[in-house]
């Protein structure tokens, strides 16, 4: 049944049952602590996807149990999809919720390779998995002339929420349309700050977005922020 | 005289057709009656997302003398084209600016508040986007697609300080026999509610149709993974058992998100613990009947589709206890109302946005553990399954780029 | 050093962010980047006088969540009497939340003092929170004033508040006042789930109103014990709506009763201290909670040859609140001796019929379906059709659209159709045969209401049900 299925995965095409796949469904629950047979099912899956004529509806699939099973193993044919526009997001799909550091390292290594929508991809993924060894680069990339991508980049800072993101950001000199992505990103990592008793580390980036310049809400979080580090002890 | 936020905001109305490419102006028609206060003292909303529940928000808000409605949004050409003529004759006049992208609605520094009732996948984008430009939010329920976006649309919420209400009115309204049962005290402490409800989502893969011009198919997809057009795919319908967007995993939980944020939000309002999340989830197998015991740090359990019992049924411990007084809606007008008191007051609304993202959880744990097939340990601080990497591999979903949280 | 952030003016609106500004320059002083609780409520109250509400709603929060203990809540209560009047609003609503009695004083004093009525539905409903029994006269005070949202606050408080002798203040309150305020006192004491010994009295009050809403309550939270005392209620009552009340009050204080055999026992061994005459009036009541010890006695006294016992038998079957009773009243119904008991006997049956409980839906519709022969006249007829609505099934459905065609009856027939098609599991169940008979509905209708609900669930949308008004 399971090996029907695999096969059934690699020409599975938009209107047929996904009915004919549930053995995968029911094999990935079964294997559950088993690490063996998640690996035998981990490679299937993988072939998949070097496949040369599997369809692009059975490679998403795919993506999609793998994003549940994947480990290092896997890696390499996830990350042979990122540069690819029409699946790239599926590669992360299964890559961003996999906790193997080569899964990171993958995600790390595309970023300079592509560009965009696709370089946002990376960016996003990296930022939901809060990756601390891509903060220096999502920092310079700030900086970069597409505003969404250097949006992007700093909303990611905002998701990793260190100090060393703080620190990336502080020293970010955004354009005025990637300004807002940067204050929402230094606000939630002054929150981080301030939830890990870095109360002056907070309060400067509090001070910042503090001014009379700063749209209403931003003020107001601001003042929110002081107040908090106000009533909160060192 | 003190200068109250809504005039300077009026200040920039009148001075703003240099600043945006469109200029808003208030016509004469929205000066106000006896009975209406003029378009300075109204709450300026825009709708995003206005199908079957979308437009019954926005008839909610349009009715009301306090909102001016100014702008609609939907990546259906007939759908945002018709709303707007629908907008336009109820003041009669031809300012309400209809969009196809909610970025450029928002980007209005002159809206106030948006109500958001689009496909589950867009909720938490939108929520997070609405409040990082300074809006107040109604978003539809289930709030979350997914258990990683709901402390993010919190934070955002109370980073800027904004009004973000959930959309659930039966939370308040349905259930009242169990809710006053226990909050008068009648039954003493509870021990146990259950809740009926389902199915889960299923996965998707309806045929490629042809694609019509009047949808923007790119964007109605957003964040969720590429598909073909077909059109029950994105069917409003309220079916949770197929040809429609709720049934299917890649825009909504299923029954499970959709129904459960009515019942479990009215089983964790009645049994008072709607501000916290359960931390072991139980699943049982009698005889191929699967079913589920949340159990909640202060030893309530909430039971999912326990045999033999029905919805929002509910045991205490017998000994009657002294009464609290049960919550209700601020202002005048139901859950809209209690939205648009709250915009002007600054208060938290009944369905605050996390006491909407604790009960959606519940659907989101549960949906996990069946998934799964096994019983779960959860973390509520760290929002994270206690030693099971697995189960934490579900938390969220890579979104399809440019698009982000 | 906080004590120059009074320099700031907040009457002076274009100063308000410069003190926002001015607060983050200073807040990076080293001591104040130490700043402990003072700091942090001169802050706060600084932040409460800005004239805009979303900086205040920012204080409020910190005085709801933040800055803990007595001494900061006096602090806070200091300044209430000092701040703008909508601002005294909010505070009052946050020093609530805060739940710490020592602001209690300030809010006494404020509700005294204030002419805003804002200000003072805000102090009532701190007090429901704050307060304790000597507040209680206060609140009361406020029930009889002619203003119904301080009205509504006062009722409020009295419900929620708290302290060992707020409940016994209450109910002495209770005891003294006219008929009117005895009244929603009472209501108050029912929300508070509490003084049923003096509730038993008001059940036996001269004044109706007040009896009804003592049954009222006791229905609510009386228990077993009390059956005696409370069968003196019913009999008190007036015989028509206040004894059907009475007698659901009754019948709902025997439901608590785990074992429902013993139900109609614990009535039917007050009932056995009674006089002859009590204990027939008492038959009705005795219907109402129904068992098999009860259909005993129902069944002996209808069975007697007294008229009045006979009747008195007859009306405790009616009040059945099951189909236990179905297959008796059916036959009452057909071949009862007295045509007036016929016509009871089928009444009632059009209320049992389609009552949830042991039996099938088939079973319960099968009872419909008889009794739409039985039915004399067009009323019942639609009564009937009206109950059909809770068996909810598709044969429901496929009887009840033959009528559509009565002129008499299609109205009520739309509306039921409608009423089924609501459940939206049903009908996606059969969508086909629904469609069909939707289309007949819109067809058919008069009824805008019932036209539109018929053209919703063809397409699959739900309708919202108006809130009877309150």
């Amino acid at each position: 049944m399971l090996e029907q299925a695999l096969t059934a995965l690699k020409a599975y095409d938009w209107g047929q049952d996904p009915k004919t796949l549930s053995p995968i469904d029911e094999a990935i629950v079964a294997s559950h602590g088993d690490a063996a047979k998640r690996r035998e099912l981990e490679d299937q899956l993988g072939a998949v996807l070097t496949t040369a004529d599997a369809t692009y509806d059975g490679k998403q699939t795919a993506c999609r149990y793998l994003m549940a099973i994947g480990s290092a193993a896997c890696v390499p044919a996830l990350a042979a999809l990122l540069p690819d526009e029409k699946i790239s997001h599926m590669g992360r799909y299964a890559l961003e919720r996999n906790r193997a550091p080569e899964a990171a390292a993958a995600l790390r290594d595309a970023l300079p390779k592509v560009s965009g929508k696709l370089k946002i991809g990376m960016i996003s993924s990296l930022g939901d998995r809060g990756d601390d060894a891509s903060v220096t680069a999502l920092g310079e990339l700030i900086g970069e002339g597409d505003a969404a991508v250097a949006s992007a980049a700093a909303l990611a800072l905002g998701a990793i929420r260190t100090p060393a993101a703080a620190e990336a950001l502080s020293k970010a000199s955004p354009s005025a349309e990637v300004q807002p992505a940067v204050t929402d990103a230094s606000l939630a990592c002054a929150e981080a700050l301030l939830a890990a008793g870095k109360k002056i580390d907070a309060l400067k980036i509090y001070k910042k977005y503090a001014g009379e310049s700063q749209p209403k809400h931003v003020r107001l979080a601001a003042t929110r922020g002081m107040l908090a580090c106000a009533g909160k002890q060192e | 005289m003190p200068t109250s936020p809504r005039s300077s905001r009026r200040d920039f109305l009148k001075t703003a057709s240099a600043a945006v490419a469109v200029p808003y102006i208030i016509t004469s028609t929205a000066l106000g009656n006896q009975n209406v206060p003029p378009a300075s003292d109204r709450i300026v909303m825009g709708g995003i997302g206005i199908g079957n529940m979308g437009g019954g928000d926005q008839g909610a808000f349009l009715g009301r003398g306090d909102v001016q409605y100014v702008a609609t949004c939907d990546v259906r050409k007939n759908v945002r084209e018709n709303s707007k003529s629908r907008i336009d004759k109820h003041y009669n006049n031809q300012d309400c600016t209809a969009y196809n992208d909610f970025r450029e609605l928002l980007a209005r520094e002159d809206i106030d508040a948006v109500h958001v009732a689009t496909p589950d996948h867009w909720h938490a984008i939108m929520v997070i986007e609405a409040c990082r430009n300074g809006k107040d939010v109604y978003c539809q329920k289930p709030e979350t697609l997914t258990l990683r976006e709901g402390p993010l649309m919190v934070d955002a919420a109370r980073r800027y300080a904004r009004v973000v209400s959930g959309g659930s009115q039966r939370v308040l309204e349905d259930y009242q026999g169990v809710v006053n049962k226990i909050w008068s005290g009648e039954i003493g402490a509870v021990k146990s509610i259950n809740v009926n409800v389902g199915p889960l989502s299923q996965a998707c893969n309806l045929p490629a149709q042809n694609q019509p011009d009047n949808i923007d198919w790119e964007l109605w997809l957003g964040p969720a993974p590429w598909a073909p057009y077909n059109e029950a795919r994105c069917s409003g319908s309220f079916s949770t058992s197929g040809n429609s967007w709720r049934s299917y995993i890649d825009y909504s939980g299923g029954g499970m998100t959709d129904w459960g944020a009515h019942h479990f939000g009215g089983a964790t309002f009645a049994i008072d613990v709607r501000d916290l999340q359960p931390a072991e989830i139980v699943f049982n197998n009698d005889n191929g009947h699967q079913h589920l015991e949340f159990r909640y740090p202060n030893g309530i359990s909430l039971t999912h589709n326990k045999p033999g019992q029905g919805n929002l049924q509910v045991e205490g411990d017998g000994q009657t206890r002294a009464p609290k007084p049960v919550p209700v809606y601020k202002g005048s007008g139901g859950i809209y109302g209690d939205f648009i008191d709250c915009v002007k007051t600054r208060e938290r609304p009944f369905r605050d946005i996390e006491f909407a993202v604790n009960s959606v959880a519940l659907s989101h744990l549960g949906s996990i553990s069946y998934r799964l097939q096994r019983s779960l340990k959860w973390d509520s601080a760290a929002q994270q399954f206690v030693d099971d990497a697995e189960a934490n591999r579900y938390l969220d979903r890579a979104r399809r780029e440019p698009w982000q949280i | 050093m906080m004590a120059e952030a009074h320099i700031y003016n907040a009457s002076a609106p274009c100063a308000r962010w410069r003190f926002v500004a001015f607060l983050a320059a200073i807040m990076l002083l080293p001591a104040l980047a130490q700043a402990q609780d003072d700091d942090s409520l001169s802050l706060i109250s600084e932040l409460l006088r800005e004239p805009d509400k979303d900086i205040r709603a920012l204080a409020l929060e910190q005085v709801r969540t933040q800055a803990p203990g007595e001494a900061a809540t006096l602090k806070f209560a200091e300044i209430l009497p000092t701040l703008p009047q909508d601002a005294q609003v909010g505070m009052l609503s946050a020093l609530a939340a805060r739940g710490d009695a020592a602001a209690t004083p300030a809010v006494r004093k404020l509700l005294k003092d204030s002419p805003d009525e804002s200000v003072r539905v805000a102090a009532l409903e701190a007090l429901g929170r704050l307060g304790d029994e000597t507040d209680v006269g206060t609140l009361v005070a406020q029930l009889a004033a002619g203003d119904a949202a301080l009205q509504k606050a006062a009722r409020g408080s009295l419900i929620r508040l708290t302290g060992p002798q707020a409940s016994a203040a209450i109910i002495g309150q209770m005891q003294r006042a006219a008929p009117g305020e005895r009244v929603a006192l009472i209501e108050v004491l029912t929300e508070r789930r509490t003084g049923e010994q003096q509730l038993l009295a008001a059940a036996l009050d001269s004044n109706s109103d007040v009896r009804r809403a003592a049954m009222n309550a006791l229905g609510k939270f009386a228990t077993p014990e009390h059956l005696a005392a409370l069968v003196q209620g019913v009999l008190k009552a007036e015989p028509g709506s206040e004894r059907a009340a009475a007698e659901r009050a009754v019948a709902l204080v025997c439901q608590r009763i785990e074992e429902p055999d013993r139900q109609a026992q614990a009535l039917l061994a007050v009932m056995d201290q009674l006089n002859a005459q009590d204990r027939l009036a008492l038959m009705p009541t005795l219907g109402r909670v129904g068992g098999p010890a009860a259909l005993a006695a129902a069944e002996q006294a209808y069975n007697d040859k007294d008229a009045s016992v006979h009747a008195a038998g007859l009306a405790a079957l009616c009040n059945w609140p099951d189909g236990a009773v179905a297959a008796r009243l059916l036959e009452i119904a057909r071949v009862g001796e007295h045509p007036d008991h016929r016509t009871l006997a089928r009444r009632a049956l059009l209320r049992i019929a389609p009552l949830e409980d042991a039996r099938s839906d088939a079973r319960r519709l099968d009872l419909l379906r008889t009794l739409a022969v039985m039915c004399t006249n067009d009323a019942e007829r639609n009564q009937l059709l009206d109950r059909a609505k809770a068996v909810r099934t598709v044969e429901t459905l496929r009887f009840v659209l033959p009528y559509l065609d009565q002129p008499a009856l299609s109205e009520q027939a739309c509306l039921t159709v409608v009423e089924l098609a609501h459940h939206s599991g049903l009908r996606e169940q059969h969508k086909d045969e629904f469609h069909q008979a939707l289309d007949k509905v819109i067809a058919t209708s008069q009824d805008a209401t019932v036209i539109d609900r018929a053209q919703r669930y063809k397409v699959g949308r739900t309708w919202v049900r108006p809130k009877p008004a309150s």
